[in-house]
């Protein structure tokens, strides 16, 4: 279903709570660029191959300056999103890029929870390390404890 | 197949890009704890897995910059 930019990140966003429900399925997110066609570009047959590249070799002969190039073309971005036998795609131009960009960054970082946080690193001297951190901890407070102790006894006994 | 870091996943990714941003496409699967990135120009395959959070962070940096890229007006 295509839709437009604000719609599909609604349908995006009730995807994302589908999934966290059922906690079932994969949801695919794709991106690619589009140049705006709506025909597919039509196979040319070899007498039309043969006579486009006698036409190209000619111009470029006669006037090497003058090339045909693109530049003027606005690349906008195709997005799709499927979930289940659900499919969801939008187009974005460069006009409605920074309010999407946004808008997407938040929804997969607020929607992509259940990702673990970083386990500690497994090397050998790591855990060495956090050890004797650890327990350079543990006797301290002991110790001043019982200096506290120790200064606050005397007194009494006096 | 799985690329294991993403410095590297990065680098070759944006490399294949370059090359020719028309073909290429950024696929993201999210299930079940696991992300898996997947970039591809239909000749070459480029995969990342992690379940970690913070990678969560580093491929939406990369994924904006992407998006940005493929809108924009080209020269």
């Amino acid at each position: 279903m295509l839709f437009e930019i604000d719609h599909f990140l609604l349908e995006l966003s009730k995807l994302f709570q589908q999934q966290r429900i059922k906690n079932a399925g994969s949801l695919s997110l794709t991106m690619k660029r589009y140049d705006g066609r709506t025909k597919p570009k039509t196979q040319l047959t070899k007498k039309q191959r043969l006579e486009q590249k006698n036409v190209m070799s000619k111009v470029l002969s006669s006037s090497p300056s003058t090339t045909a190039s693109n530049d003027s073309i606005e690349y906008k971005c195709l997005v799709r999103a499927i979930y289940g036998s659900k499919k969801l795609s939008t187009v974005v131009s460069s006009k409605d890029m920074n309010r999407f960009q946004l808008a997407y960054a938040n929804l997969l970082k607020a929607n992509m929870d259940t990702l673990k946080k970083k386990a500690k690193e497994s090397k050998a001297t790591t855990p060495g390390h956090t050890s004797t951190s650890m327990n350079n901890n543990s006797p301290s407070s002991p110790v001043s404890t019982q200096q506290k102790k120790a200064s606050t006894t005397p007194n009494k006994k006096k | 197949m799985f690329i294991q870091s993403w410095d590297e996943f990065a680098k070759q990714a944006e490399r294949l890009y370059l090359n020719d941003p028309m073909a290429c496409r950024l696929c993201l699967k999210y299930r079940n704890e696991k992300l898996i990135l997947r970039l591809t120009d239909n000749r070459t395959c480029l995969q990342y897995k992690t379940k970690y959070a913070q990678d969560l962070k580093k491929a939406e940096k990369f994924m904006s910059s992407l998006l940005r890229h493929m809108a924009s007006k080209e020269a």
